[in-house]
């Protein structure tokens, strides 16, 4: 793994590619990432954070082939590493074929970025925007391996008049939940928990088990998502609205009790609204995201989690070089259970400035001023609870830089 | 009220000979004499891809200097955001960055050779070999 490593970092510092091919060219573009945070309570996002963690980094290798005036293929390979996750394994973040069909449809197939919000498309590469991290009460990092989809996309773009369209996009196919990402481990965690306490109580304190989770197995099978986004005749103004659905089933073989199964039904989609706002060198944004999760088991369906989220930011650019943010999220994790206890909600105001030192080189530094603990993962965090915990406030600074070509 | 207009009409014609506009060039067999700005940025905006008479477009963007700002006025982005948002069209395979080019010559010598490429330099630039388009 360390010699594909070392092979995709030389082809990044050799710089741009274009590899003959036929008539066109094969188009190698990449980027490399170094990041580092530190919180002064809390795990977040990383193992160690608390303590500063430099395990933070992408390196990624994008190649871009326009076969046919209709025909264009794109792939791009990343290892990263956030923390434990990842661990720098190279795999294919996406790769896809894409067709036009006339001025107003064209077909992608293959495994893509779903429609989620207006920023989902390029979340892993930190110089298409202006925060470090994609905003998380919307694009929560947690649950980015359902941000791909492996299937089939419909999308194009319809005029309205000569400053005024809309921007479709409606996908179907399956999602990949691996076995490394966050998302299935914080499931695992949570299984072998809540099996634990059930196998103690009804064996009457006899049997302990810890971790009684054997094997468990993820699946989204045929997700239908969709996105519009009308690009407005008020110049830089443009408006959105996504949604999906993305039901998971969850196999698991648990010591004592057997096959277990459990679907985590959307019983209100994955929505998110978006405004965005570009006059001269501001740009505003604004994002809500809501959903309701229902846990259907043998026993019937409960709804269990229901989430609310939103940000507003402003990004002004002073310049070439130097770029200043500030972003205001507010995320209720759960509110069936309410928005006031310290581990149902999350709120955070961050701060950045992007330097842009060169065309390949971005630098940013970032602080956060949170209060609440709902993103936490109690993997990270064992122990911490709405009763046991360090306090509502707390803080966090990042740094992050790129280089690109 | 005349005379004050007089000054401001030739303060105008004083400061608009000393800015550099950028001309649209593109190969000289180019079926067309001119392009709407509603094209041209779209275009640049990666909402249109393909000629009217055929074949994709190949874009191309000077690195630096005043034609570069001038055409950045013209498609409605400034420099950063023009190249950042060209990085996203890139990093999710929508689109093929346009080639950039350090000096007008370079930009000049490679529309000569690419019938399918669109361009900019400065309007003082010797732009023979190539075809001038003008902006409806």
């Amino acid at each position: 793994m360390k010699k594909t490593l070392l092979a995709c970092g030389l082809l990044i510092l050799s710089g741009p590619q274009d590899l003959k091919a036929s008539e066109t060219e094969i188009e190698v573009h990449g980027y490399m990432s170094r990041g580092y945070m530190k919180s002064d309570k809390y795990n977040y996002l990383a193992e160690n954070s608390k303590d500063s963690t430099t395990k933070w980094g992408e390196i990624g290798i994008n190649f871009g082939y326009q076969a046919h005036d209709r025909l264009r293929f794109g792939a791009q390979i990343l290892a990263r590493e956030l923390g434990n996750a990842g661990e720098y394994n190279p795999e294919l973040d996406w790769g896809f074929a894409d067709y036009k069909l006339t001025d107003y449809a064209s077909v992608k197939f293959g495994k893509f970025f779903v429609p989620w919000g207006l920023y989902n498309e390029g979340r892993d590469v930190d110089i298409l925007r202006n925060s470090i991290l994609p905003i998380q009460a919307v694009y929560n990092e947690d649950f980015r391996d359902i941000s791909l989809l492996k299937g089939l996309e419909l999308h194009g773009s319809f005029e309205l008049g000569e400053r005024n369209s809309i921007d479709y996009r409606l996908a179907k196919g399956n999602v990949d939940i691996n076995s490394g990402s966050s998302l299935f481990k914080d499931v695992n965690f949570s299984l072998n928990k809540s099996y634990s306490a059930a196998i103690l109580q009804a064996t009457a304190g006899a049997v302990n088990i810890a971790n009684p989770v054997n094997s468990l197995d993820l699946n989204i099978n045929g997700m239908t998502a969709y996105g519009l986004v009308w690009n407005t005749w008020v110049d830089g103004l443009r408006l959105g609205f996504t949604s999906m659905e993305p039901d998971i089933d969850i196999n698991a073989q648990v010591a004592v009790i057997g096959p277990q199964y459990t679907k985590y039904d959307f019983t209100e989609n994955f929505e998110v609204s978006s405004v965005e706002y570009t006059k001269d060198q501001w740009t505003y944004s604004f994002e809500k995201m809501t959903y309701l999760i229902n846990a259907v088991t043998s026993t019937g369906s409960t709804p269990f989690l229901k989430n609310h989220a939103y940000y507003h930011q402003i990004n002004y650019r002073l310049n070439d070089r130097y770029e200043l943010g500030l972003v205001r999220q507010n995320d209720y994790s759960n509110v069936l259970k309410g928005k006031n206890t310290i581990n149902l909600y999350q709120n955070d105001l961050a701060f950045t400035v992007r330097v842009d030192m060169s065309e390949d080189w971005v630098l940013k530094l970032e602080y956060h001023d949170l209060e609440g603990t709902a993103l936490l993962r109690d993997i990270l965090n064992p122990g911490v609870t709405a009763a046991v915990n360090q306090g509502k406030d707390w803080d966090m600074i990042m740094a992050k830089v790129t280089y690109s070509f | 009220m005349n005379n004050i207009l007089k000054v401001f009409l030739l303060l105008s014609v004083f400061v608009g000979s000393n800015f550099a506009g950028a001309v649209i060039i593109v190969h000289k067999n180019f079926p067309a004499d001119s392009i709407s700005a509603s094209d041209l940025k779209k275009i640049y905006a990666n909402k249109m891809g393909q000629w009217a008479h055929g074949g994709t477009i190949i874009r191309t963007l000077l690195k630096k200097g005043k034609a570069h700002k001038d055409f950045c006025k013209r498609v409605k982005k400034s420099n950063s955001k023009l190249k950042r948002f060209w990085k996203k069209q890139v990093f999710t395979g929508k689109g093929s960055a346009p080639k950039t080019f350090k000096s007008d010559a370079n930009m000049i010598a490679f529309i000569a050779s690419n019938e399918k490429a669109l361009g900019y330099v400065d309007e003082a630039t010797d732009v023979s070999g190539v075809k001038v388009l003008t902006i409806k």
